[in-house]
């Protein structure tokens, strides 16, 4: 297999005359680049400044919360915290490191030497950058930023409720950030549809590509539909239009299309992430994934399900068939539960170790599952009733949404490190950062389901001493700032690393990798593969650097069908 | 090829009925559209990739018999580096800054936009990477 | 094939002393520095679960308050039962983890590659009904508690004679509440509101049935009693109706619980659950007020100043 050979930023130039090496170049190089992998950090350092910015806006809330009276920042000031946060965490974070792994990671799993279109790759990711620098830039505005909450409700978010052009910055922010997603989404479908490598059937790829395939698919769903409502609201604060006025039932219309949006989009967050979870566990307990084929086709039960089940963020809005809605919710809690017993199914007599990534994974496991059963709690309408719009569902969505992307983006980061960069993350700061951070978490968000459950509205800037909330709000604080603190050993991990950090010269530094990004270098050359093994199963580098143990396996169906058999016999 | 035409159309086979059901039951025309125009996207996707796959011969990477060598030779065009990306993206940013503080934006907007989409398009016409 | 005896990469990086040559790092102490931290953890979660300022009397309703209407005590039971139910599976999952985590793990001397296993399928099946069998028994008794909770009398209903029908109208940043004309209402009708220092109180009869009609002049609210365990936006240019039955006299707390601007965390008021006696008093104090009519409640309603005499809805 040959690949075409590109003089890249070579010292010697087409005509031999040698170029001169400034350190500008390295700034034009990525910024021109077309190359997955550099696109990949792009977004990935990205998205984790945002996840900072956001991080400290959760700080400032979480201070002003902790004690009944203003203390930190004026109503207004916390109600553009609280939007921000949200735009920041779930947009500007969340989705965009989704990107990130998946350019990074998605092409080397399938032996692909690049994504399908390369610049407009690049096209999104800077609309990604430039969207997302105009919506927080209204902070620098007079008025503000957006301060109606990142669902922005109409009719808060007219140009009477809401006049500061902030909102304006907020709604086009979003919309170009938005573009950049469904570009993304279109190469990375493209890519895996079209560029495998041979004998990479579906069946044979990573559940990490998998994943991507199908969070690409409910993008190109769910973000023309944010996209649009998105104009529609520029249109009635810029031109005068009424399409959302509440004459016409605006109100409710807006709800519609933005969940109709807002559900997928969580799904899109946490899918991938899933995806990276069950890459970690199966090397490092030294079994190909349980139950391959069920985990595909859960996940596509969960990716077709979360486009039915929008309106179970409107049960209150007495608006909706709830029935329907609470049906479907209800549903979706069955292919997830399919994965969780995927995933311990791989752990189940496996050879463990506890290295930084499954550490992180682990913590993953512990967390979502109280996320996943306090959300089927939230699907029955009733009790919906009682703490929808509370701490309640702050603190589930808070668990789902940190527990998968937060947790899972340090169990990516710490296992395809090397693969990056060549040199690996200090392990001992790896576990610090990890107990600190899930300690930090949980004293953070487990007392918030209490309070909801007794009546703490959400988005309050502040509340009464009479209310009952302030033990409770004050061990919350403790624990956010004991979060927020958990990051720094991470960030001196990274500069240790980039500074002291041992090169690797190995494929796989784990041993045991899997998929076929570990077949090749760490990191790898400018296409990726300079030679390709034979792909025969789900784990080709697993086949390439274990041939003993793969053929084991393959000796005959037999003998898997005797190792199984065993298995459900004990 | 034929496989992920298959899903699509599985996806689309399955958001039709929840259309249905879902108009037969609430009435709602928002849900009911946006539902609709989803299973739209996916039986579009899904009847291309069937029909493309059926026009054409298996894939090596469909193949679960098949070796590196089957894809031997130039895999394509990957451009190298391109300034298109920047540019382009820059003229839209400055025409959706142009929506929210005035028109006189679009004005600088348009004309990047222009360039950047014919740079784009014709980068490699000519030059030292030029394949076309 | 050879196996790596040399300590391994990802240690040779991590500023470990010491570390096995084959599997994971297995220093003497390491068991204190994984328990040690673990058990930490979970004491402060678990002190921090239950709250500093919670008594035993709360626990089983896990977090709730005392339901203060009829319809309440279903939500409430749907609520304990559900838990349990969650909890069971929690407990279960965890279990699954821990034990793994434990029993699982990687010898200390062997170089170990499992069997590989890819499948079981009855253990496959198994995880999936049983799940779905959960699902659907929760579904049963959502759709019945549901449809219980959200019954309303109709006015054709010869029964909409014994309903109280107040209007709530919400509105930047403030309640307002319109004891509507009616069979069970003797004064006429009449309205409260309140402001920033001095929050409006809604009065309640007790065992009477109360309808509330919500309206809101500007953007959406939400009008939610805690004790009430039950909320509903108030959306404008849309009526949502509810309809409860108080049971325990008392003061209870409302609060907005739709971000609606600056001071939506201000927009509070209380609630009272009186005798039938006492509230026909509360509503003929009204009167006496001069606080006959009611309040603007919709959009594209002629605009009228906020407290106007005499006009009847």
């Amino acid at each position: 297999m040959t690949i075409l050979n590109e003089p890249q930023s070579v010292a010697v130039g087409a005509t031999g005359v040698r170029r001169k090496k400034a350190p500008g170049n390295a700034v034009v190089k990525w910024m021109t680049t077309t190359d997955h992998k550099t696109i990949g950090s792009l977004y990935l350092i990205t998205s984790f400044v945002f996840f900072c910015i956001g991080g400290v806006l959760a700080l400032f809330m979480r201070a002003e919360l902790a004690r009944p009276g203003t203390q930190v920042m004026s109503n207004e000031q916390f109600n553009q915290a609280f939007t921000m946060h949200g735009t920041i965490m779930l947009l500007m974070f969340a989705t965009p490191l989704f990107a990130g792994f998946t350019n990074w990671i998605m092409p080397l799993q399938i032996g692909a030497p690049d994504v399908a279109f390369p610049r407009l790759n690049m096209f999104a990711y800077w609309l990604y950058l430039f969207g997302s620098i105009i919506a927080v830039a209204g902070f620098l505005t007079p008025q503000g930023a957006a301060d109606f909450g990142w669902f922005a409700y109409a009719p808060l978010s007219d140009s009477i409720r809401s006049p500061g052009i902030g909102a304006d910055m907020w709604i086009m922010g979003l919309a170009m950030s938005g573009f950049g997603t469904i570009l993304g989404a279109v190469n990375f479908i493209t890519t895996i549809i079209a560029m495998r490598a041979p004998g990479l059937t579906m069946f044979r790829m990573s559940i990490f590509c998998w994943n991507v395939l199908l969070t690409s698919i409910l993008v190109l769903m769910a973000f023309p539909v944010l996209a649009a409502a998105l104009f529609a609201l520029e249109a009635d604060r810029k031109f005068g239009t009424h399409i959302f006025d509440p004459a016409n039932g605006g109100p409710i219309l807006w709800q519609h299309l933005f969940w109709f949006f807002g559900h997928p989009e969580v799904y899109i967050i946490a899918l991938p992430f899933f995806g990276i979870v069950s890459e970690v566990i199966p090397v490092f307990a030294r079994k190909p994934m349980f139950g391959y084929k069920g985990l595909i086709g859960a996940t596509i039960a969960i990716a077709g399900l979360s486009v039915t089940v929008w309106a179970h963020h409107m049960f209150v809005t007495g608006s909706v068939l709830l029935p329907f809605f609470s049906f479907m919710t209800f549903l979706i809690a069955v292919p997830t539960g399919v994965k969780f017993f995927n995933w311990i199914g791989t752990m189940w007599r496996g050879s463990l170790s506890f290295e930084t990534p499954m550490l992180w994974t682990i913590g993953f496991l512990v967390t979502f599952v109280f996320g996943g059963l306090t959300g089927v709690i939230l699907a029955s309408p009733p009790l919906d009733f009682a703490v929808s719009d509370t701490y309640f569902v702050v603190a589930h969505f808070h668990y789902v949404v940190f527990g998968t992307v937060v947790f899972a983006m340090f169990a990516g980061f710490h296992f395809w490190w090397p693969k990056f960069t060549g040199k690996m993350l200090d392990e001992r700061l790896g576990k610090i950062t990890f107990w600190t951070l899930f300690i930090g978490f949980h004293t953070t968000f487990l007392v918030q389901h209490w309070l909801g459950a007794e009546g703490m509205p959400r988005r309050y800037a502040d509340y009464l001493d009479s209310d009952g909330y302030t033990s409770l709000n004050m061990v919350s604080t403790i624990g956010s700032f004991l979060l927020g603190l958990s990051i720094l050993p991470f960030l001196y991990n990274v500069w240790k690393t980039h500074k002291y950090g041992k090169k690797i010269t190995v494929d796989d530094p784990w041993g045991y990798g899997r998929s076929l990004e570990w077949a090749t270098s760490c990191p790898p050359p400018r296409h990726n593969f300079t030679s390709m093994p034979r792909i025969r199963s789900e784990s080709p580098a697993f086949d390439l650097h274990h041939p003993e143990i793969a053929a084991l396996d393959y000796l005959g169906d037999d003998r898997q069908a005797v190792s199984a058999g065993k298995e459900s016999e004990r | 090829m034929k496989f992920t035409g298959a899903l699509m159309t599985l996806v689309a086979l399955f958001i039709l009925p929840v259309t249905i059901i879902y108009w037969v039951l609430s009435e709602d025309p928002t849900g009911t559209t946006a539902l609709a125009l989803a299973f739209g996207l996916s039986i579009m996707i899904g009847y291309y990739l069937w029909f493309t796959a059926r026009r054409s011969e298996l894939l090596p990477q469909d193949n679960e018999e098949g070796d590196v060598a089957d894809d031997a030779g130039e895999l394509g065009f990957f451009s190298p580096h391109s300034w298109a990306p920047l540019m382009l993206a820059c003229g839209s940013a400055l025409m959706f800054l142009g929506v929210i503080f005035g028109w006189w934006l679009c004005y600088f907007g348009a004309p990047i936009v222009g360039i950047a989409l014919f740079g784009w398009v014709f980068e490699y016409y000519r030059g030292e990477n030029q394949n076309q | 094939m050879k196996f790596p005896v040399s300590t391994p990469l990802w240690a040779r990086h991590s500023g470990r002393r010491y570390v096995s040559p084959y599997g994971s790092d297995r220093s003497p102490r390491r068991w204190m520095r994984r328990r040690v931290p673990q058990l930490l953890a979970l004491g402060l979660v678990t002190a921090t679960a239950t709250g500093c300022s919670v008594d035993s009397k709360d626990l089983p309703r896990l977090g709730l308050p005392n339901p203060a209407t009829e319809q309440g005590h279903r939500v409430l039971s749907l609520w304990q039962g559900s838990w349990i139910a969650a909890l069971i599976v929690g407990v279960v999952v965890w279990g699954l983890i821990l034990w793994s985590i434990v029993f699982h793990r990687r010898s200390r001397t062997k170089q170990e590659i499992p069997p590989q296993t890819r499948y079981n399928l009855p253990l496959e099946v198994l995880y999936t009904v049983i799940p779905g069998i959960i699902i659907a028994v929760f579904f049963y008794f959502t759709a019945r508690d549901e449809t219980k909770i959200q019954e309303t009398t109709k006015r054709s209903d010869p029964a909409f004679q014994s309903v109280n029908v107040i209007e709530v109208a919400a509105f930047q940043w403030q309640w307002a509440f319109n004891y509507k004309e009616g069979p069970m209402n003797k004064t006429g009708a009449v309205y409260d509101t309140g402001s920033t220092q001095d929050i409006p109180t809604l009065y309640l009869p007790q065992g009477q049935k109360v309808q509330f009609e919500l309206n809101s002049p500007d953007v959406i609210h939400s009008f939610y009693v805690p004790s009430f365990l039950y909320k509903l936006d108030v959306i404008p240019g849309k009526t949502n109706k509810f309809e409860i039955t108080p049971e325990v006299l008392g003061d209870y707390d409302g609060k907005c619980a739709e971000l609606c601007g600056a001071d939506h965390s201000r927009m509070l008021f209380k609630v009272k659950i009186v005798t039938p006696e006492e509230y026909q008093r509360h509503l003929a104090l009204l009167k006496e007020q001069g606080q006959t009519g009611a309040v603007r409640s919709q959009i594209n309603m002629p605009a009228q100043a906020e407290h106007t005499p005499g006009s009847e809805k």
